[in-house]
């Protein structure tokens, strides 16, 4: 109270502006970081720094204000102390939210502008703050997921290395020789520019399906243009087998009666005697 | 820059129509013809079409644009022509072909076109594993396909670079998450440079490899430093790159590399294009594996 009794419209006026400097150094250092760390940290490291230098230099100037209208930091201080006990129990998710935000930057397992898939949801990262990591979908939709979601759940950076390997499953008729099937397919790899000659495209017998032989095509490309390649290497496949007559099989039955009961009788109708027919009857 | 465009496109025409639409632009003993790069002279409202077998490239001037269009053809290195076919008028390409507009303030500009390196490393394997014993030397011989780059010819600014010949992505390293990503060759290198097959769009990298261990070196794969390569042109139009030197130095694991300033015992050359990045102290000692496997 006695505080408020002695201060002057002269006081408020100072710590004011104290206030104002500072968000205007914070923003200007904020700047100034961007532009000096361009080239020598990465966007995820610089980011960082942004921030602990802004809010330093917030909470700086803030105490700075404080005193100016003459409050003691050190009650300030004890009473932080004692708010943040009884905010921690208020605030539980958002403190394990906070931590889980330090680890994360601590463990780097992503940097802004990554591509990373949590859940269901793929997205490139757009920002890694205290509380949430924000993503954007390639739908163009903004995400929001919790640090401490993150934490506990499996994430997949999807652009942490160059190459990526296409696993891609082909099922074959059972009358198909295998080995002029692994011929083709590595033909369609070869002429492939797209597709790494190193590490080898390489095919796997699955095994027995229902319809069909199942195989697994594994090539490798680099991440770039993984789609593109994707789409590329299934319809070189698709032309390929087309002309080697190499059959998809789709899923079939065969009706079987059973050893003892004889064979379905089927008859073939003949279409110029079923004409006929046809004409009679009308 | 060498070049030997002396005449107008229309007297360019006429030397074609004399011969036949694909007779070579590169021929050592016919000088009357001009070399398939250096400083285009195309008349407003006409075009020049250049065949590489591998690629079909077509450059039009109208006004004060500039048209590019071009498609790659998949041949394998021996289906590759002999010669450049260069001719002023129709071609299989059309508006689809990777069209490109190029716009100028003015109709006087003017565009050339420089055969430089590819822009990545490029992976190449000898016929057969070799197997080089200790304290000796070799000299082996690789063919890389050029690409071309569209500048203009007074301030060389870039306009497009295209491969002349696409090749396929490889990766070069221990492990998928260690490496780089670079080209395979589709030649071989040879240890007889007689044996290489010349083209006037390929250039020859030599690379000198030296085994100074008490072990026998196993070449299987060599990794070529493609961007750090000037490329030269000889007297007879065959391009080359500045030789390479590769030292394997005693109980050491690492590769010694050296890339010449110049090319010494081809003296009548010409420097056409200089390196895409400058050879860093960083690149003359690499670890063994990123440079044989």
């Amino acid at each position: 109270m006695e505080i408020i009794k002695n201060l002057t419209p002269s006081h408020i006026i100072i710590s004011l502006s104290v206030i104002i400097a500072g968000l205007f150094l914070a923003k200007i250092a904020r700047l100034a970081i961007t532009r000096l760390t361009k080239d020598s940290l990465s966007q995820h490291h610089s980011l960082l720094l942004q921030r602990i230098v802004y809010y330093t230099i917030v909470a700086i100037f803030l105490f700075t204000a404080l005193q100016q209208i003459g409050i003691n930091l050190g009650v300030i201080l004890g009473a932080a102390g004692i708010l943040s006990v009884a905010l921690g129990f208020a605030s539980q998710t958002s403190a394990s939210n906070v931590i889980s935000g330090l680890f994360l930057l601590g463990e780097k397992p992503f940097a802004v502008s990554d591509v990373i898939k949590v859940g269901t949801t793929t997205g490139e990262v757009i920002s890694i703050d205290l509380l949430s990591v924000k993503l954007r979908t390639f739908d163009n939709l903004f995400v929001r997921i919790p640090n401490e979601t993150i934490i506990k759940s499996e994430v997949t950076t999807i652009t942490r290395f160059p190459i990526r390997r296409f696993d891609l499953p082909i099922g074959v008729a059972y009358k198909e020789d295998l080995a002029r099937v692994t011929k083709v397919l590595m033909d369609v790899a070869n002429e492939l520019n797209s597709c790494l000659e190193e590490p080898a495209p390489q095919v796997f017998i699955l095994g027995f399906g229902d319809s069909a032989i199942n195989l697994q095509f594994s090539v490798w490309a680099k991440r770039e243009e993984f789609f593109k390649f994707k789409n590329t290497l299934i319809q070189n496949i698709k032309i390929a087998f087309d002309n080697e007559n190499i059959e998809i099989p789709f899923p079939h039955r065969t009706i079987y009666t059973g050893s003892i009961t004889a064979p379905f009788p089927i008859s073939q109708v003949n279409t110029a005697s079923a004409a006929q027919d046809k004409t009679t009857l009308s | 820059m060498n070049t030997t465009h002396n005449g107008s496109d229309s007297a360019l025409n006429e030397q074609l129509d004399n011969t036949s639409a694909t007779q070579s632009a590169v021929n050592s003993e016919d000088s009357l013809l001009p070399n398939w790069w250096g400083n285009l002279d195309i008349e407003q409202g006409r075009n020049r079409v250049w065949d590489f077998g591998s690629l079909l490239l077509c450059i039009e001037r109208e006004g004060k644009e500039w048209h590019v269009r071009l498609k790659h053809r998949e041949i394998s290195p021996e289906q590759e022509y002999a010669d450049v076919s260069m001719w002023c008028g129709e071609s299989e390409l059309t508006k689809d072909d990777n069209f490109k507009r190029y716009v100028f303030s003015n109709a006087d500009r003017s565009l050339s076109i420089v055969p430089i390196l590819p822009d990545r490393n490029l992976v190449v394997r000898p016929i057969h594993t070799v197997t080089l014993m200790p304290s000796q030397r070799v000299t082996f011989y690789v063919s890389a396909s050029l690409w071309l780059r569209i500048e203009t010819s007074d301030d060389q600014q870039v306009l497009q670079e295209m491969a002349i010949r696409e090749l396929s992505d490889t990766w070069f390293g221990p492990s998928p998450r260690m490496g780089e990503l670079c080209y395979a060759s589709k030649t071989k290198a040879v240890v007889n440079q007689a044996t290489l097959t010349r083209r006037p769009h390929r250039a020859i990298i030599p690379i000198r490899i030296k085994n100074q261990n008490h072990e026998p070196l196993t070449i299987e794969r060599i990794n070529l430093p493609i961007p750090h390569l000037n490329l030269y042109c000889d007297m007879n139009g065959q391009f080359w790159s500045n030789p390479i030197s590769l030292t394997k130095d005693k109980g050491k694991n690492n590769i010694k590399m050296h890339i010449h300033d110049k090319a010494p015992e081809y003296n009548k050359s010409t420097l056409i294009s200089n390196a895409r990045k400058p050879a860093d102290s960083g690149l003359m000692l690499k670890a063994y594996d990123m440079l044989f496997s």
